[in-house]
Order: C-alpha cells, then sequence, then structure tokens
C-alpha cells in the first residue's frame, strides 16, 4: 500500500469511527523524513497494511531481531489473549498465527523452551480449543500451559503497589527470562480497552480484587510484577465496541496494524488513540504512567512506522 | 466358548461405556453405548426420537428371542456385579424359588409412579443410572488424578461435582447392587431391578434362550452351581428364562451337553416320564413355578397393593404440572419461578424435563464449565439427582449444546447452537443497590464482559456525588431536587438513586460546592436479550450478595437478536 492510499484509509476510518488522532500517531505525508534510529534503540514500531505474519516480521526485523530480545538457552513465556471461547473470525483473542509466528522466532533466535498460557475468563479448554491458539502453539513447538490450576501461581508481594500489595501471579511469568506480552486489540465493556497492560490481569489468579479496589489502579500495579521485554499488539481488525467478549462481527473494523513496543504505556497509549479514546479515557495508562511504568508522551518514544506495500 | 465371548463383549460394553465418562468434552458419538441402554432407549422412544426406537425395538427382539442377554452382555451394572461376584470365595450357587412378588413390588410401583407422572423411584433403581452417576461422580474425578499423576496436561478432578450426601446416595445406590451380587448372584437384578422384571415378563417363552435337555442330564448339579441367577432347578429338569440373563456359565460348565440354546420350543411340557411327578397343566401356562408354602400370585398382587399405597404415600414426587405455572410470562417479565433451579437448554420446560430424566449425569460430566451440577433439592425431590444450573463459580458456555446432544434420554433435547444461543432459560435480575458501580461508584464492569448476548451494555451516566467535607447539611439540594430523589438524614443529603434522574440541578443549586458530577459507566440490563447463562452472576464480584441473580424459567422462552451494523 502506498502511503497516500494508506493516508486516505486512515482518514476513512477515521471519519467513520471518530479516530481524528490517528493521524498524530502515524503522522501526515508531510511529515520529514523519520531521523533514522539505531534499532537497538527503537521502543516502538508500527506496522500498517500488511498480513499479520508479514506485519510481525518487518517489525521485528525493524526492531533488530528477536536475538535483540531472546538470548540462547533462555525460557521464553508468552501471554497471548485467549481468555475467549470465540474463533479467530471474531478477534476476541490475539490471532493464532501471531502466536505461532513469536513462537517460531523465538526457537529460531535460541530459546531452549517456549511456554504460553492464558488464565481464561470461559472455561479453559473450550477458549484455547476455539481461539486456535492451542493448536497453534502445538504445531509451533511450543508448550501451552493451564492458567487454570492454582497450584502452578505463587504469591508475590509488589513493592509500591497501593490496592494491589500482594497477589498470586503464574510461575511461568516468574520464572521465565523472557516475558512476551501478545494482546488483541479491543474495546472493553469494564475497562475502557483491553491492549497491553489489561492483558497482563490474566496473570494473576484473584481478578475480582480488582474490581473491588480499583480496577485501573490494578492493573498499573500489575505491571510492577514484571514488565514484559516485549509487547506485541494484534490490531489487525479491532473490536471496536460490545468488547472484550467478542458478540457481532460487525464490532470489528479492519485496520490491518500492528504495534511493537518494550514500553507497555507508550504502546497502550497508542492502541487507545487508534480506538478513538481521548487521552484520560483509559485511566490504567495514566495510573501506569504516574508509576513511571514508561513514557505517555508519545513524542518522546523513539519509534519507527511501516507502511507495507500493498 | 460361549461364555468366553459374553466376557469379551460385555468387557468391552462397559470399557467404551466408562469412557463415555471419562472423555472430557464428550462427542456424540461417545454417547453412543449410553443410548443403546435400556432406560434411555425407552424415555427417548417415548419422545419419538428414531434412533431410539431402533434401539428399543432391537432391544426387545433380542430378549424375547434370546432371553435376557442385555443383562449379561451389555447393562453395565450387570457387568459390575459379574466382577463383584469374583470376590466371593467358593463361588458355588445353589437354586433358589423365584422371588417374583418382589419383582412385582419394585417394577409396579416404577410402572405405578411412571404412569403417575414421576420418574424418581426408576431414576433411583435403574441400573444403567446407577452404574453411570458411578462413572459421573467417582470415576471420572479418579481418572483427572490418574491422569494428572501420570503427568498429562492438567484436568481438574471434580470431586465436589457431587455434594456429599448425593456422594454417599451414589455409593449406597452401587454398593446395593454389588454387594447383593457377592451374596447371592444377581438377585438384585430379579428381585429390585424394575428392568428385570420388565424383561423377565419378555423372556419367558424366549426360544433360543438356554434350555436344559433332561435326557442327557446326568444331575451332576454343576450348571445349578454356575448360575448367579440361581435359577436351574433339576427336580423340575427347567431353567427359569424370567430370571436367567444368559451368562451361558451353565453350558460350559455342563460336561454332558445337557444345556444348549439350540432353538427349542418354549411352550412344550417337559417328557413325564424324564421327570418327577408333581408337573401339570399349571406348569404348561408357563406359570412361574409355585414357592412351596404361598400362592406366588397371591404375593403379586399383595406386592402391587403395597406398591400403589406407596405411590400415593409420595406425591411430593411428581413434578409440579405446567397449568401451575405461568406460561404467559413474556421474555422480559417472569412470573415467580423462584421455587426451582435453572434447567439446562434443551429441556423444554420443567415439568417434561422431571418426568423424562433419570439423573444419570452423562450431561453433568459433559457440561465443559462444570455449571451443570446434580440437584439435591433444588428442584424439590422429584428433581433429586437430576442437573440444574449452578452459577456461584461457572456459567454456561455460549457456543456450547454438549448437554443435549450428549443426552441419552431425551430429557435434554438437542439444539442447534443457533436456537441454543436464543433460548431462555432464565432471566438476570439486575439489583442495581448492591452493584459496586451503582452502590460505591468505583469501576467494574466484569458482568457487561462475559455478557455474551448484547443483554447487558454500559451506559454513561452523570450522577451527582456528594464531597462529604464541603456539606453543612442545609438541605437546599433536597428541597430543590425535581425528582424528591434527596432527603436529609444525620445532616447529610441521601440520594435514592431510583428517583434520582442525573439532572444535576442539585448540584447547581449547592452554595458549598459539596456536590459533584460523578460519571459512571454504568451496567444496564435488557432482558429481552437476556439468555440466562448465568455469565454475569458467576462473575458479579459483588459481596455478600450479587447484584445479577439469574432466576429460572419454568418454560424456556426466545430471546430477540439484536443486530448492529457494522
Amino acid at each position: 500500500m502506498k502511503r497516500r492510499n494508506f493516508i486516505q484509509l486512515s482518514f476513512g476510518v477515521g471519519a467513520a469511527f471518530a479516530l481524528e488522532n490517528l493521524s498524530e500517531f502515524f503522522p501526515s505525508a508531510s511529515a520529514a523524513e523519520e531521523p533514522s534510529i539505531e534499532p537497538s534503540e527503537l521502543k516502538m514500531v508500527a506496522v500498517q497494511g500488511g498480513e499479520r505474519v508479514e506485519m510481525l516480521s518487518a517489525a521485528i526485523t525493524a526492531m533488530g531481531g528477536m536475538s535483540r530480545f531472546v538470548k540462547p538457552g533462555q525460557s521464553v513465556v508468552l501471554k497471548p489473549n485467549a481468555s475467549w471461547d470465540k474463533t479467530p473470525e471474531l478477534a476476541a483473542n490475539t490471532h493464532p498465527s501471531i502466536v505461532a509466528h513469536v513462537i517460531k522466532l523465538c526457537l529460531d533466535a535460541g530459546a531452549k523452551e517456549v511456554v504460553v498460557f492464558d488464565h481464561c475468563c470461559d472455561a479453559e479448554q473450550l477458549a484455547y480449543a476455539s481461539s486456535g491458539i492451542a493448536d497453534a502453539v502445538k504445531a509451533a513447538g511450543g508448550t501451552m500451559l493451564s492458567g487454570a490450576d492454582k497450584s502452578l501461581y505463587r504469591e508475590v508481594e509488589i513493592k509500591g503497589a497501593r490496592k494491589l500489595p500482594k497477589a498470586a501471579i503464574h510461575s511461568a511469568i516468574l520464572d521465565a527470562d523472557v516475558y512476551i506480552n501478545i494482546p488483541v486489540l479491543k474495546h472493553h465493556g469494564g475497562a475502557g480497552m483491553t491492549a497491553c497492560m489489561k492483558n497482563a490481569m490474566g496473570i494473576v489468579w484473584d481478578r475480582l480484587h480488582y474490581h473491588h479496589n480499583d480496577l485501573h489502579q490494578c492493573i498499573a500495579e500489575t505491571q510492577m510484577v514484571r514488565m514484559p521485554e516485549l509487547n506485541i499488539l494484534d490490531a489487525y481488525s479491532p473490536m471496536l465496541r460490545n468488547g472484550p467478549k467478542g458478540k457481532d462481527i460487525n464490532d470489528l473494523v479492519e485496520m490491518k496494524t500492528m504495534l511493537l513496543s518494550t514500553d507497555i504505556v507508550a504502546i497502550d497509549t497508542a492502541a487507545s488513540k487508534m480506538l478513538g479514546n481521548q487521552d484520560g479515557d483509559v485511566r490504567h495508562i495514566d495510573c501506569a504512567a504516574a508509576l513511571g511504568m514508561g513514557e505517555k508522551n508519545l513524542s518522546r518514544v523513539p519509534m519507527r512506522r511501516i507502511s507495507m506495500p500493498a | 466358548m460361549l461364555a468366553h465371548i459374553r466376557r469379551l463383549i460385555a468387557l468391552l460394553f462397559l470399557a467404551i461405556f466408562i469412557y463415555s465418562f471419562l472423555a472430557w468434552g464428550t462427542s456424540h458419538e461417545s454417547a453412543l453405548i449410553a443410548r443403546s441402554q435400556f432406560t434411555p432407549a425407552l424415555l427417548s422412544s417415548l419422545r419419538g426420537e428414531s434412533w431410539a426406537i431402533i434401539a428399543l425395538a432391537s432391544l426387545l427382539l433380542l430378549t424375547l428371542l434370546l432371553g435376557r442377554v442385555y443383562c449379561s452382555w451389555i447393562c453395565p451394572l450387570g457387568i459390575m456385579q459379574d466382577i463383584a461376584r469374583h470376590l466371593r470365595k467358593g463361588k458355588a450357587e445353589r437354586y433358589s424359588p423365584n422371588p417374583i412378588w418382589i419383582r412385582a413390588f419394585f417394577g409396579g410401583s416404577c410402572l405405578i409412579a411412571l404412569l403417575s407422572g414421576s420418574i424418581l423411584i426408576l431414576s433411583l433403581l435403574d441400573p444403567y443410572s446407577i452404574a453411570a452417576r458411578f462413572c459421573s461422580a467417582i470415576l471420572n474425578p479418579l481418572a483427572a488424578e490418574l491422569n494428572n499423576a501420570l503427568g498429562r496436561s492438567f484436568i481438574q478432578p471434580d470431586w465436589a461435582r457431587y455434594s456429599l450426601p448425593l456422594l454417599l446416595l451414589v455409593a449406597l445406590s452401587l454398593l446395593l447392587p454389588l454387594g447383593m451380587a457377592i451374596w447371592r448372584g444377581r438377585i438384585y437384578c430379579n428381585s429390585i431391578c424394575p428392568l428385570g422384571a420388565l424383561l423377565g415378563l419378555l423372556s419367558r417363552f424366549a426360544p433360543l434362550a438356554p434350555h436344559l435337555t433332561p435326557a442327557n442330564c446326568g444331575r451332576c448339579a454343576h450348571c445349578v452351581q454356575s448360575c448367579k441367577s440361581q435359577a436351574i432347578d433339576l427336580k423340575t429338569m427347567r431353567i427359569d428364562k424370567t430370571r436367567c440373563v444368559g451368562c451361558y456359565n451353565c453350558i460350559a460348565s455342563c460336561s454332558n451337553s445337557a444345556i444348549s440354546i439350540r432353538p427349542h420350543n418354549p411352550f412344550a411340557s417337559i417328557d413325564p416320564s424324564e421327570r418327577p411327578a408333581k408337573m401339570g397343566r399349571k406348569d404348561q401356562a408357563a406359570k412361574p413355578r409355585p414357592t412351596p408354602s404361598a400362592d406366588p400370585a397371591r404375593r403379586a398382587a399383595l406386592g402391587l397393593g403395597a406398591c400403589a399405597i406407596g405411590s400415593l404415600a409420595l406425591p411430593s414426587c411428581r413434578p409440579a404440572s405446567a397449568e401451575q405455572e405461568k406460561l404467559s410470562d413474556t421474555i422480559d417479565s417472569l412470573s415467580n419461578n423462584h421455587c426451582h433451579a435453572v434447567i439446562p437448554p434443551g429441556a423444554g420446560s420443567l415439568a417434561n424435563f422431571l418426568q423424562s430424566c433419570t439423573g444419570c449425569g452423562l450431561c453433568i460430566t459433559a457440561c465443559p464449565t462444570k455449571t451443570l451440577k446434580p440437584s439435591l433439592m433444588q428442584h424439590g425431590l422429584s428433581g433429586l439427582l437430576k442437573p440444574h444450573l449452578n452459577f456461584r463459580e461457572s456459567f454456561c458456555a455460549f457456543d456450547c449444546n454438549q448437554c443435549g446432544n450428549i443426552c441419552p434420554e431425551g430429557a435434554i433435547a438437542h439444539l442447534p447452537l443457533k436456537l441454543k444461543q436464543q433460548t431462555q432459560i432464565g432471566l438476570a435480575e439486575f439489583h442495581s443497590e448492591r452493584c459496586l458501580i451503582w452502590a460505591d461508584g468505583v469501576e467494574c464492569g466484569a458482568c457487561i464482559e462475559h455478557c455474551p448476548t448484547k443483554a447487558l451494555y454500559i451506559r454513561k451516566v452523570s450522577r451527582p456525588k456528594l464531597i462529604a467535607k464541603n456539606c453543612t447539611g442545609c438541605g437546599l439540594c433536597a428541597k430543590r431536587c425535581y425528582a424528591q430523589a434527596i432527603s436529609i438524614h444525620n445532616g447529610l443529603p441521601v440520594i435514592d438513586w431510583a428517583k434520582c434522574t442525573g439532572c444535576g440541578h442539585c448540584i447547581r443549586v449547592c452554595p458549598h460546592q459539596a456536590l459533584d458530577y460523578d460519571r459512571l459507566h454504568a451496567p444496564i440490563l435488557n432482558k429481552k436479550l437476556c439468555i440466562g447463562c448465568g455469565g454475569c452472576e458467576a462473575i458479579c464480584p459483588a459481596t455478600p450478595k450479587r447484584a445479577l441473580i439469574i432466576t429460572a424459567r419454568a418454560q424456556h422462552l426466545q430471546t430477540e437478536i439484536k443486530k448492529e451494523s457494522p
């Protein structure tokens, strides 16, 4: 896709869904050529206009390859969104092809093992199967772990947290050398939006605690347990309403976008703009920024934007 | 030879039967053995299911020709009894007279209860259901433990599926026949089992049942010792076909080939010269052999009378009739159905469901979210052991119609997924005074997250919020409120949310800036879209009582579907 076409598309989408801020995120053609940044210093890559796997490959290459994050012999944990008993077409879960490709990249980079899990909202066996993730993981050579087995969770103290002083966290997250977060971008009836930070709610056992004690602050404080080394956000066809369960295929809009970032606040800020939210609409971004978890001002984030040729 | 084949096939049947209760996420096909059992085939035939009529007809034909082979070859409880019988030291049996009046009592009780609309007695005595419940309640979690011990992918062993009283009931109802089998062979089948009574009536003249040829008999009594039904009487040279379960052990034990399953005339009397006296016309009519001291017919009549009285004493076994329930409910209103629990989609109506489910537990085992639980008293006595939906921890998965797929008895009809997703099995009741958002002003939305239809949705609500430190208790807000929603208690305004319209007038009139806008993302319930799946109830974090409670529907309805354009 030509840059011009892409701009036209993004304006069209923006007009339909009040995404005027997307133009800030993908700057207009008149903007000067981006200053070239060393891949190892890039904190965010945004890709537009391709198919999922090719966008992922392009983004990872731009970031300096998977070897930047995964060293030979390391163990990797992937946390996709596999929470709902819904098929990939409804985009309620991370697309299985992305999960499979990340596993492949990790193994190619020399990872010792790649484990995948989610603490599902629907029954685990149904969600794992319907999302296609269990099969994709198996085929790609990863290991699917249960998120419904309480014995796999360990209680940890979260220093400096106000609302979530301690939480039972899945041991895969605590034990792995590298933690890669692979959510899908969706509207969320309760939390406004579900992207990278909200996805991390699936590493804790007791989620009801969040709903009692300031949901957004708890979501932000969850990140203090462990920050993902890499966040990969599947925004190929984000769900713009009635989220997060995936009730209607008409709730999706095809944006063909993928974001990669080492900064969880920056990537969620960008994601929030994609859904048409105003600054402050998704409060856990502000909570996390206040906790110093990352950069909310995208102009300060070293970023590269890639438009895939059509 | 025949006995060996029987053992092999019986074990195969039992293994497949047990497997259908172990396979997590059981498929339609794996319930095939359960479907070919007598009781499910009978009950489904009553609902007009073609496969069930075929299965039932084959079982009846089999019994009419070969005798009660069902009991030895197919019946899971019968096969389990044969296995348990090996625990006895010295397996020799002896002939015992035919206890027909006991059989008549239990069989008659079942029949009378069934005709009066209660399936309770059958569900407690039916061999299929007893074996099935044992598999569901005990073998299934045991297998999960074994699976986990072998280090395969984790399966949660569900020991709590059956509550303790039900677990005891399940264990006892299995231990009774097994204990009786260790004591006296197939005595359960020939005295208590209602199927045994029915099949015994049919097998009386089976021409291919084991048959004793007196001319060949050497009176060694090996057959008598091997007969677990105690049905071989060497004095009269007769095998009681009403009790013979077709295990063919006698054929294997006979060294003179005096017993065979070669076709014979079942109505023929035995040549008087071949046997001791005393056999006359009475036997020719193939009446059961009289016991020495009493007239069996009189006893049978007595038994029937007793069970009739017994069934009168069980009025609560009869499910509430459909007329008693208000069927005029619309999808967004509910009459008072609090007296029972939610029944699975496909069950249609409570009255029908309670009359056709024996509580075998196959659906309970197959339910992937473990929302189906056996009832103790949730449906009343008539619903004992039958499934209900429990939303305390889980909810009915939207894209699943497993229970209807698998139910062998037709109590839960198979609904296509599209139809199931529009079937209203219950209705959510929203108690906003308990809701964290409405009552405490916090952010939550867990219910909206889990609602699979669009019945629960977010509405942005502005409403006044009190800043207590600024308030002087002047009462101006209460005076000016258009909706009379504010009253002053202990010097502070209290807002009745049921009346507040959120107009914000009080905020504007407050002279002390003690009221401000509170912006909520509040859940709103559209009852016309609610299917009663329980997602909202299961997840609602409000304590001690949840803000969303599902109320059961006695008669399921169709919901509307909300279509939205892209």
